[in-house]
């Protein structure tokens, strides 16, 4: 018998028996909705880290750091290091602190003369007290030089291509309400003090015990050096859709005026002079070969290297981790069914004995019987599989918007994203699952003896 | 013309053996009608089910117009029965959730019988037995006669060498059956296909030009055949 006729045989043995073939797809069929749910969170996520890393990490930076931890994307290596004079401590809140070789001012000039770099921005920590302006309290913030490669999104003002003008700075717009402005386009071209306090510097201690003070009662403890810098306010900018939500923007600064502030705040502290990392600006680096020919050669110096594929793969790690969890619970469901359609394929063996001694009386081959019937299996597995996956299209069409808004993840961006391709292999893949759980009873039904199962009454 | 020597049948083993046939002989020339009868248990369908490839023998050659079936692997057997042969049976055995042109179909599609010759063929077997009109109905909306007509048509679809009809009037009534008869006669004469009925009913067997009598697992009688035989000759 010919496969086409035995595929439409097969269908017509399904439609006489309804109820029976849709319920038995069903279990299927919630396989399907499981997986085919699992692939499009998994597309939708993995689009979104994508935008998340492009829009938060400049692909032409590599991130350049003297200890291998910079490079750790896992549980951090908390083991001491040995001494040396770039060694210095990182501290996380309560959970204590971190030993980190640092990269150092050296490195800075070494990195800057090679030439394959355009750029090298130090990390700069920069430990500001507060911003203020005349007429309001006092509020704290955090501060970063600016990176023109990663413009921030605006609510006023523009941004030069290059680096900000000294002097000037981005300010988040959640400050603009505070800082006692109408708006955001009226607090352009005004100015902010933004106050720096240096730490106690030996000498500095040094002069306050020789002061003597320490043995006079009652006299005042030394003051902190602070310093006021005014800064006028160049743009505004607002949290853009893809950025990493939790932390709020930072002040951006030129990277002259973040120097001066960093040397500044640093001064005298075994922290001067040494960053965590440094950003290096590498010429076509958004070319993933370039980036990597360059880690691969400052690796060779000794340095350890992150670019924006190696943070956008590690990301993506942890989406594939948790959407192969889900997966599991999907296959499991699949198991299942796999039970029910054998059940079901062996009682219609049962059931049409006499029609396959029939038909093997008539001359068909045991094998054709045997596809007939994997062929049914296959039926079912297509049934629950089409079923499945077009209830889960369906229900992510009509969930998407509301996600989208519950999550917060801004206008353009959608968790669940169906790809056709991905969908129709699945379908197949459930296709071969079926006819293999149809593989025992389609053989029951080719070996049966004709003589004994025409007898059959 | 079907050729048996010392065909023998024995089902199980050793103190369970049973033999349901013993030695048999026979030649049955192409065209005539043949009726197989015997009490049950006498082997009738046993020879039946040897002679069309159904089942093999334990020993003895089995030739079906020159071809020795004996011999044949499974696939060629089947592909025998597929072109060769036509089967008839007591309970009709016909798929009642399908359609009397599906049920006709069946035999063309298994011996691959060309898709765009298959309905036409299929259409004219129904005529034959008077079907056309029900071509559309299915299969358990008819009478046990009709059923029968159907199972008559499905076997000479494929216009095999040899008709095998295994009690084919024992479920209908004396009308009915009367009909059924006819209609194999009819193409056994038309067509020219071998008839090999097995059946209790002596007016049957009657009307059948050879008679082979059997008795525990042996034939015992043919009655008929010589003599035409030797016409033939």
């Amino acid at each position: 018998m010919r496969m086409l006729d035995i595929i439409r045989r097969a269908g017509r043995s399904l439609r006489s028996a309804k109820a029976r073939t849709l319920l038995t797809s069903l279990a299927i069929a919630v396989g399907a909705f499981t997986l085919t749910l699992t692939l499009a969170a998994g597309n939708g996520i993995s689009a979104y880290v994508d935008r998340l890393v492009a829009s938060n990490f400049d692909p032409s930076e590599l991130i350049v750091g003297r200890d291998k931890e910079v490079e750790n994307t896992g549980a951090p290596d908390s083991s001491p290091r040995e001494y040396d004079e770039s060694v210095a401590s990182v501290s996380f809140g309560g959970q204590g602190s971190l030993q980190l070789k640092q990269i150092s001012d050296e490195d800075i000039k070494k990195l800057e003369s090679l030439s394959y770099v355009k750029q090298v921005r130090p990390n700069y920590q920069i430990d500001a007290r507060y911003i203020t302006r005349e007429g309001s309290k006092r509020y704290s913030l955090s501060v970063q030089s600016y990176n023109p490669g990663q413009k921030p999104e605006l609510a006023a003002g523009t941004l030069p291509s290059r680096d900000l003008k000294p002097g000037t700075l981005v300010l988040p717009e959640a400050y603009v309400k505070l800082l006692g402005f109408k708006d955001a386009k009226s607090a352009i071209g005004k100015t902010v003090d933004i106050v720096t306090q240096q730490p106690f510097t030996e000498e500095a201690m040094r002069s306050f015990l020789a002061s003597g003070a320490l043995t006079q009662p009652g006299a005042a403890a030394p003051e902190p050096k602070r310093q006021t810098s005014v800064f006028t306010i160049a743009g505004v900018s607002k949290p853009s859709v893809t950025s990493l939500a939790t932390a709020g923007l930072p002040v951006l600064l030129s990277s002259e005026d973040a120097k001066s502030l960093y040397d500044f705040t640093s001064a005298g502290t075994q922290n001067h002079g040494k960053y965590l990392y440094a950003y290096v600006r590498v010429d076509g680096a958004e070319d993933v070969k370039v980036a990597n020919d360059a880690k691969k050669k400052l690796k060779a110096m000794g340095y350890s290297v992150v670019t924006s594929q190696d943070l956008q793969a590690s990301l993506q790690t942890i989406v594939a981790v948790l959407q192969s969890l889900v997966a599991v619970f999907a296959m499991i469901t699949i198991i299942a069914s796999v039970f029910g359609i054998v059940n079901t394929m062996y009682i219609s063996v049962l059931e049409r004995t006499r029609e396959i001694g029939l038909m093997k009386a008539l001359g068909m081959r045991s094998r054709s019987v045997a596809w007939l019937f994997r062929i049914e299996a296959a039926w079912i597995g297509f049934l629950g599989g089409a079923l499945g996956a077009t209830v889960a299209v369906l229900l992510s069409v009509a969930i998407n918007p509301l996600l989208t808004k519950q999550l917060n993840l801004g206008k353009g961006n959608t968790i669940l994203m169906n790809d056709w391709g991905q969908i129709l292999l699945l379908i197949a893949a459930l296709i071969l699952v079926a006819i293999l759980a149809g593989w025992f009873p389609a053989r029951k039904a080719a070996k049966l003896d004709p003589i004994e199962a025409l007898r059959t009454e | 013309m079907i050729e048996l020597a010392h065909v023998s049948k024995i089902y199980g083993k050793k103190q369970n053996q049973f033999t349901a046939l013993e030695g048999i002989n026979l030649i049955i020339e192409s065209g005539k009608s043949v009726a197989i009868v015997g009490k049950s248990g006498s082997g009738k369908s046993t020879l039946m089910h040897i002679m069309s490839g159904l089942d093999r023998a334990t020993s003895g050659t089995i030739t079906v117009d020159g071809q020795d079936i004996s011999q044949l692997k499974n696939r060629a057997l089947d592909k025998f029965r597929a072109e060769k042969i036509g089967f008839i049976f007591q309970s009709f055995f016909v798929q009642a959730n399908e359609t009397c042109l599906q049920n006709v179909l069946l035999p063309l599609e298994i011996s691959r019988a060309p898709r765009s010759e298959r309905t036409d063929m299929a259409l004219n077997a129904l005529k034959d037995v008077d079907l056309l009109e029900k071509k559309s109905s299915k299969a358990r909306d008819l009478s046990g006669g009709q059923k029968q007509r159907l199972a008559i048509a499905r076997a000479i679809v494929s216009h095999p060498d040899i008709i095998f009809a295994d009690e084919p009037t024992g479920n209908l009534d004396t009308a009915t059956g009367d009909k059924v008869e006819k209609l194999l006669f009819d193409f056994n004469k038309r067509l020219g296909s071998t008839l090999v009925v097995v059946t209790h009913d002596p007016d049957l067997a009657k009307k059948c030009e050879i008679q082979i009598h059997m008795k525990d697992g042996k034939v015992v009688k043919v009655v008929g055949a010589d003599s035409k035989k030797g016409k033939k000759k």
